[in-house]
């Protein structure tokens, strides 16, 4: 075959492809001129379902309600606690701390220590809780998607179990509590974390390559290695030992801007880069292979996404602590709602983790006041129930 | 649009899967991979879809080595239908189908008006269109490999690679399915490369047949040259008897069953029982209708 010819048939197989379903010219009659008809109606169908409603503004709409909600429980958990201050006096207060809008245009008629509660310690709080409950849910996703496993969250790769060994080890050494404005204790976790990170992952790879299913047994058998040597050390803690149960717990208490800003990057760096990749793990969630066959390289995604995950969960464990069941039941929920679509799934999990935990964490701070319950405790105390009852109806009204 | 394997060999640790295997398709062209099971043939397929790379030889697109092409250039000129269509997560058709859009698509821009269209002419043609909005977790087995087949259309590839189609599939589905890739395959022009494992059905629709044996190729051509008694009975190991298919004259294999082969004999043998007035004018007839008619014996 001349290659002019074979020229010809590239350029008559691309257009025969589009052009196939054009209009038939020629009168071939009313059957032609149905199946015409038919098609251009499910055609329609079909723009109308990505245009209108069901497809993407729906989703939007829901993302939209979400950020919302997201709002809303911050200024109202910003109000509440000992000193309950109402939810218009949260903003106004807000507001005028603004730079443009100032105090010019309010009244200034709220008491000082309302101001420095706000400002000192709830906000620093509840944007921890945000970035927190964000990262944990959005890596929860990301790995789910990756590993194409539902059971795995945040912590199973190990990154968890090295933070706490990391943050133990700061604990029972007796580390200087205060290193760059947020102590020993986050520092260390994060750095462990990092570490164990790089070490599961190296493991895990063979010859180039990552396997998933190896990759998640790596990071399984390192974090009981290291669940380990976290018991030994507590076992040596002596008076240590309280305040070790309580970090392992996960709680935000205690925390300033220090922390917000540790965490910021590292927070917002992941979670931007988990956004980007989101088309990319819908076509990982096929399967490696698959992902291949439509044009995604994934051992290069492998990498990437893994640290991207890792990075975030590293630095929400490092300041708060290991808060479970956000990276679990967040994620499934949004699924179970919206879809797999990661493109939706992503940002959704992400707001939605937000207001859980900022939800919980507001729960943790009032309910024994002015003791405090441990933020995992009632992550795992609301979450477990909720998400049973949401599986439940779920699977009644599905005929699958 | 010309697709050529040069002698690859291809490794899995120290298990070579594939070894000297050349293989050459040009737009239009059915090319069948038969071959029992771990033969190597879904692993020639991985390596020409660029999932595996070969430790020797190569594959070329156009003379460029696959190699140097990058995952999404390759998918936008080859498509794979892998062979489960399994899909862990309950995605709609249209997300799979538009799924395949995805090599075309830059990494910030999402799908626009022609990438729909393109979609929606592939589910038209593989007719799931009227699946759109389901669940593909919801669909039966012929459903879903019919969504795959869509997926991989709106790739708008030029070489379309299957890996056994048909297996798991009810008769009146496998047609459908190879009825399908055929038609595109003379209609668009698409370069068809499939691994199959009905010996029949491969005789029925491909230009062309290599039969692997052991990772090693051990005879290709044209249907009527790799079909033979001896062949079927070399690779697969079994007794064999090659006749012609009563309406297109292809090559068909009979299975003869224990040693003897008059296990349960139930009938007057050798009586050319396929034998049939309707030979003629089939549009598949690669063979001639007349050589069928005339001569449609058993081998």
């Amino acid at each position: 075959m001349g290659s002019g010819l074979e020229e010809k048939d590239q350029v008559g197989h691309r257009r025969a492809f589009h052009a196939s379903s054009q209009p038939a010219t020629g009168a071939d009659g009313g059957v032609a001129g149905r199946a015409r008809a038919d098609r251009a109606a499910a055609v329609k169908t079909f723009r109308k379902m990505r245009a209108a409603g069901s497809y993407v503004d729906r989703r939007n709409l829901c993302l939209l309600l979400l950020a919302l909600a997201l709002f809303v429980a911050m200024i109202v958990a910003a109000g509440v606690g000992s000193a309950a201050i109402p939810p218009l006096e949260v903003v106004s207060i807000l507001l005028h701390r603004l730079p443009f809008i100032g105090e010019s245009a309010l009244h200034t008629n709220w008491p000082l220590s309302h101001e420095v509660i706000l400002l000192q310690v709830r906000l620093p709080r509840i944007l921890l809780a945000v970035m927190v409950g964000a990262s944990l849910a959005a890596a929860g996703v990301a790995l789910q998607g990756l590993l194409r496993n539902p059971l795995a969250d945040p912590y199973i790769v190990g990154v968890s179990a090295g933070a706490a060994l990391g943050a133990t080890i700061a604990m029972v050494a007796g580390l200087p509590t205060v290193i760059m404005g947020v102590g020993s204790v986050p520092i260390f976790a994060f750095l462990a974390a990092v570490a164990t990170m790089v070490i599961v992952y190296s493991l895990a790879r063979v010859s180039g390559r990552l396997p998933t299913d190896t990759f998640l047994l790596a990071g399984v058998v390192v974090g009981s290695f290291l669940w380990a040597l976290i018991s030994f050390l507590m076992v040596l803690a002596g008076d240590d030992l309280r305040q070790i149960v309580m970090w392992l717990m996960g709680s935000l208490s205690n925390k300033g801007y220090a922390h917000v800003k540790m965490a910021f990057p590292y927070v917002a760096g992941g979670i931007a880069a988990l956004m980007v990749l989101s088309r990319d793990f819908n076509l990982i969630s096929l399967g490696d292979e698959e992902a291949r066959y439509l044009g995604l390289d994934p051992e290069e995604f492998k990498r990437i996404a893994i640290l991207a995950a890792s990075l975030v969960t590293a630095a929400a464990v490092a300041v708060g602590g290991i808060i479970g069941f956000v990276g679990l039941v967040v994620p499934h929920t949004m699924r179970l709602i919206l879809g797999p679509d990661h493109r939706v799934l992503l940002p959704a999990s992400a707001l939605a983790g937000g207001i859980f935990l900022v939800v919980a964490d507001t729960l943790a701070r009032v309910l024994i006041s002015p003791a405090e319950v441990p933020v995992g405790v009632i992550t795992a105390l609301v979450g477990g129930p909720f998400f049973l009852c949401l599986l439940r109806r779920r699977k009644r009204s599905q005929v699958l | 649009m010309r697709l050529d394997v040069f002698s690859i060999r291809c490794t899995y640790g120290i298990i070579t899967a594939l070894d000297d295997v050349s293989l050459s398709v040009g737009s239009g062209e059915f090319v069948g991979v038969l071959g029992p099971n771990g033969s190597g043939k879904s692993t020639l397929l991985r390596a020409i879809a660029g999932a595996v790379r070969p430790v020797r030889g190569r594959v070329t697109l156009d003379g460029r080595d696959i190699r140097e092409m990058g995952a999404k250039a390759v998918a936008r000129n080859i498509a794979v239908v892998p062979q489960n269509g399994h899909v862990p997560f309950s995605f709609s058709v249209r997300d799979i189908v538009l799924m395949g859009r995805a090599p075309h698509l830059g990494r910030f821009s999402s799908e626009g008006p022609r990438d729909i269209e393109v979609a929606c002419q592939a589910m038209e043609a593989t007719s799931v269109l009227q699946f759109a909005s389901r669940s593909i977790t919801g669909l039966s087995y012929g459903e879903r490999q019919r969504v795959m087949v869509a997926r991989a259309l709106a790739q708008e590839p030029r070489i379309l690679l299957l890996d056994e189609p048909t297996s798991h599939l009810d008769p009146k589905y496998q047609v459908d399915i190879m009825d399908l890739v055929w038609s595109l395959s003379r209609k668009n022009g698409l370069a068809v490369v499939a691994v199959l494992h009905d010996v029949n059905l491969a005789s029925q629709y491909c230009d062309k047949i290599v039969m692997l044996s052991k990772g090693r190729q051990v005879a290709a051509g044209t249907p009527k040259d790799v079909i033979t008694p001896e062949s079927i009975g070399d690779v697969y190991g079994v007794r064999a008897v090659v006749g012609r298919h009563p309406v297109n004259g292809r090559p068909q294999v009979v299975l003869v069953p224990g040693r003897d082969g008059c296990r349960g004999r139930v009938g007057p043998v050798g009586d050319l029982a396929f034998q049939s007035k309707e030979a003629g004018g089939h549009e598949r007839g690669g063979y001639g209708a007349a050589e069928g008619a005339q001569s449609g014996g058993w081998v």
